[in-house]
C-alpha cells in the first residue's frame, strides 16, 4: 500500500469530477435543489402548528446528503472507470483493491 | 455540499445546524460516512461480480434506506414491524440521537454508541464481502467481462 498511488487515483478523479457535468450534477446540484425545496418545507411547517416538525425534515435531509454523497461517489467512481474501459487498465498498475477503495472513500 | 447547505439553510431558512451541538454533530457525520462507505462498497462488490447488468443498484439501493432510517420523521410513526426491521441499520439511531439532541440540547450516547457499534460490525462485514466478491470476479472471469 503507498500514499503515492492513493493521490493518483485522487487526482484522476479530481478530473474525472470536474470535467464531466453529470457528476457535477449528481454531486452539487442535485443535493443543492433537494435542500432548498426541503428547506421551504421545513419553512412553511415551522409556520403551523408542528414548528418542531419543519426542522426535524430540514435536519434529515441535510445529514441524509452525507449518506448519499459518499455512497454515491464510492460506487459511481468506479462505475465511471467500467464505462470508460479503463477498469482493467487501471489494475494492470502494481495496484491492490485496498488502495483502491481508499482512494475512493477519500474522493 | 453539507456545510454549503448548511450555511445556506442557516441564512434562508433561519435553521442553524449548530443547534443540536457541535460533539452531536461530529458523531453523526463520522456515522454517516462509516455507513455510506460499507453501502457503497457493498454494492460496488456485488456490480464487480455480476457485471454492469445491476449497475442500476448503484443509484437505487440508498434511497430504500431513505425511509427505513427514519430519516425525516421520528421512529415511532413507522409501523410496529418496520420498527424491528429499521433498528438493524446503524444511521436509525443516528437519525433519533440528532432528534434527541433538537430537542433536548444534550447528546444522547446511548444512541450513539448502538449506532457505532453496528457500524463497526457493517463495516467489517462490508470489507470482508468486498474481497470475497472481487476474488470471486477474478476467478470467474467476470472482472475482465465487465468492460466488453
Amino acid at each position: 500500500m503507498s500514499l503515492y498511488r492513493i493521490y493518483a487515483i485522487l487526482v484522476q478523479e479530481y478530473y474525472i469530477t470536474m470535467r464531466s457535468l453529470e457528476v457535477i450534477l449528481d454531486v452539487f446540484f442535485f443535493p443543492f435543489t433537494n435542500i432548498v425545496i426541503f428547506g421551504f418545507i421545513s419553512l412553511y411547517l415551522t409556520g403551523s402548528s408542528h414548528s418542531l416538525a419543519g426542522q426535524y425534515i430540514l435536519i434529515g435531509m441535510l445529514l441524509w446528503q452525507i449518506i448519499w454523497i459518499i455512497s454515491y461517489s464510492v460506487c459511481l467512481g468506479s462505475l465511471w472507470n467500467i464505462w470508460s474501459r479503463n477498469l482493467s487498465n487501471l489494475f494492470i498498475a502494481p495496484i491492490i483493491p485496498q488502495e483502491y477503495i481508499i482512494a475512493h472513500t477519500l474522493s | 455540499m453539507v456545510v454549503f447547505g448548511s450555511i445556506l439553510s442557516a441564512l434562508v431558512f433561519h435553521f442553524n445546524i449548530l443547534t443540536i451541538g457541535f460533539i452531536p454533530l461530529l458523531l453523526v457525520f463520522i456515522n454517516f460516512v462509516f455507513f455510506a462507505f460499507s453501502c457503497g462498497i457493498i454494492i460496488l462488490g456485488l456490480i464487480f461480480r455480476y457485471g454492469t447488468r445491476i449497475q442500476a443498484l448503484a443509484w437505487g439501493i440508498v434511497p430504500v434506506f431513505q425511509p427505513l432510517c427514519a430519516a425525516f420523521f421520528p421512529l415511532s410513526i413507522l409501523p410496529k414491524p418496520l420498527q424491528y426491521i429499521s433498528s438493524i441499520f446503524p444511521p436509525t439511531f443516528s437519525f433519533e440521537a440528532v432528534r434527541y439532541s433538537l430537542t433536548n440540547n444534550s447528546t444522547n450516547w446511548h444512541l450513539f454508541t448502538i449506532s457505532f457499534v453496528e457500524n463497526i460490525i457493517y463495516c467489517a462485514f462490508a470489507i470482508i464481502f468486498f474481497k470475497y466478491m472481487f476474488k470471486k470476479s477474478r476467478d470467474s472471469g467476470q472482472f475482465a467481462r465487465n468492460e466488453a
